[in-house]
């Protein structure tokens, strides 16, 4: 993404103000990441503090890691060689590699800020991870209980008996 | 990346949120999970479907997402089912066709790992209360009781095969000279006698396809014969070899997917709207059409199972009594009271 190759747009900072008003400032290259922070940037400008009030502070760093490495890797550097494919790949297998419920709350902000790449990651991300796994695989992976009485699970396990055939 | 080392220094250890032992997943949004499950294909998604009641309503509560399930599926399965053998009946939901691409695509394509055991010398049963007598008659019997409910005085020869269709609670019976009738289990009326094929012997088993509107029998002759129950026509009728097919079977999930065992020890895997056979199979045997076996386990009943790779003995034709297909395998019984299991796995796509 380049922003109309204009040097000065890059020195903009934008405030970003959490769900428990922990302050984030960032390059408006990294919060233009999010499709949602544009437009409200576009609306109000950058002087102005942005609340995210659905966005944790531990959560809202964890997506602006993301939005910083990814938006860096748009940059030409004429000194650094270009980041590969290869090892943006490497970065996003390990930026994956948390706990489930830091996950599911990835997916709810990436959702939420528009970020769709993002989005698309951690979502194929746990596809993949519960791909191929029985439903006993997939709590353990993900820590859900199973919350079926004996009828329900005699029920299901009818309706799904292909797949485990 | 220096600009952003404020926030990492905030960013809470995550050890926060694995305390929280119950994970958000369990009662996650639906909105949430369908961003996961449209990704998955259509065995997984079945499997999805069987972790908690979130998940089942949403799996069952949208049906669209099948119909992804199914695209993903395909996807996965694309160089296995190129040439489009699968001609999925298209009136199908999208739930039953992915389960029987899953099933045709392992049947026909997968790589085969045979298992065997040595059983004890009988055959296999169903263990059906209806009992096809050599009089010519079925006897239903009342497994409470242990008594003889009923007696369908059907054929002039021994009663060889039957199958019951529970949902229309007929019976269909095949007897030793080829004739196959279908009684009313309630009334014991006789309903429909059906045509018997030109050089149709001894009819050696029967199975009911969907919804009970057709009929499958196989003979001593080889011959795989397909009714159409609402026309009492046959539909086709197809034989690849004279010897005695002793065992057909298809799973209720499916029904398009035949698959019968004879007495050469060759099973068969048969498309059963068209008739066409799709592949055969030796269990244990590296020569047939591309499904590449090997032995890789010796079982014997007394003591533990003892893997000697030196038991390569090829067992060929020993002949099935009889057969049952599930998706990704086929268990046989032989004649030799050994059971044979099939586990068939796709190969590595690339």
């Amino acid at each position: 993404m380049h922003f109309q190759g204009s040097p000065n747009m890059a020195e903009k900072r934008v405030k970003l103000i959490s769900s428990d008003n922990d302050e984030f400032e960032v390059d408006e290259a990294v919060a233009f990441e999010s499709e949602t922070l544009r437009n409200m940037i576009q609306d109000t400008g950058t002087n102005v503090p942005i609340s995210i009030p659905n966005v944790s502070s531990d959560i809202l760093a964890k997506v602006l890691e993301y939005c910083s490495y990814h938006a860096e890797t748009m940059e030409t550097h004429d000194d650094k060689p270009p980041i590969t494919d290869a090892q943006i790949r490497e970065w996003d297998a390990d930026f994956v590699d948390v706990h489930p419920a830091t996950l599911y709350s990835l997916i709810l902000a990436a959702n939420y800020l528009n970020i769709k790449n993002l989005l698309d990651l951690i979502c194929q991300a746990v596809a993949n991870n519960i791909r191929g796994k029985t439903a006993v695989e997939i709590r353990k992976i993900l820590h859900i209980q199973d919350d079926f009485t004996y009828e329900e699970e005699m029920e299901i396990r009818r309706e799904t008996k292909w797949a485990f055939d | 990346m220096e600009h952003f080392a404020r926030g990492k220094v905030k960013m809470k250890a995550e050890t926060k949120t694995r305390k929280a032992e119950q994970s958000p997943w369990g009662s996650g949004a639906a909105d949430v999970l369908l961003l996961v499950f449209v990704r998955l294909p259509a065995a997984s998604l079945a499997r999805a479907s069987a972790v908690c009641t979130a998940w089942h309503n949403v799996v069952t509560n949208c049906p669209f997402v099948w119909e992804k399930a199914l695209e993903e599926q395909r996807k996965e399965l694309k160089l296995k089912l190129s040439q489009s053998d699968v001609k999925l009946v298209s009136e199908l939901d999208f739930r039953t066709r992915a389960a029987t691409m899953y099933q045709r695509a392992h049947l026909v394509h997968g790589k085969m790992y045979c298992r065997w055991w040595k059983a004890h010398p009988s055959s296999c049963t169903e263990s059906d209360v209806s009992v096809g007598c050599a009089d010519g008659a079925a006897r239903i019997f009342d497994l409470y009781s242990g008594r003889c409910s009923r007696i369908l005085r059907c054929h002039s020869a021994a009663v060889s095969s039957l199958c019951v269709q529970e949902e229309m609670s007929v019976l269909a019976t095949g007897s030793r000279d080829g004739s196959v009738q279908i009684c009313d289990t309630s009334t014991g009326e006789i309903v429909a006698r059906l045509l018997r094929p030109s050089p149709m012997r001894e009819v050696e088993c029967l199975q009911w396809g969907r919804n009970g509107h057709f009929l499958f029998a196989g003979t001593s002759v080889g011959r795989l014969c397909c009714w159409d129950i609402r026309k009492q026509a046959i539909l086709w009728q197809k034989e690849h070899d004279r010897s005695v097919m002793k065992s057909l079977h298809l799973q209720e999930y499916g029904l398009e997917t035949l698959v019968t065992g004879s007495m050469n020890g060759i099973v068969r895997v048969w498309d059963s709207s068209s008739g066409n056979c799709l592949v055969s199979i030796r269990p244990c045997d590296n020569s047939d059409t591309g499904s590449v076996s090997r032995w890789s386990e010796t079982a014997v009943p007394q003591g533990g199972i003892s893997n000697s790779s030196s038991v390569m003995s090829p067992l060929k034709q020993v002949p099935i009594l009889c057969v049952r297909v599930g998706s990704t395998r086929i268990l046989t019984s032989h004649t030799d009271g050994s059971l044979a299991l099939c586990q068939i796995q796709l190969q590595e796509l690339r």
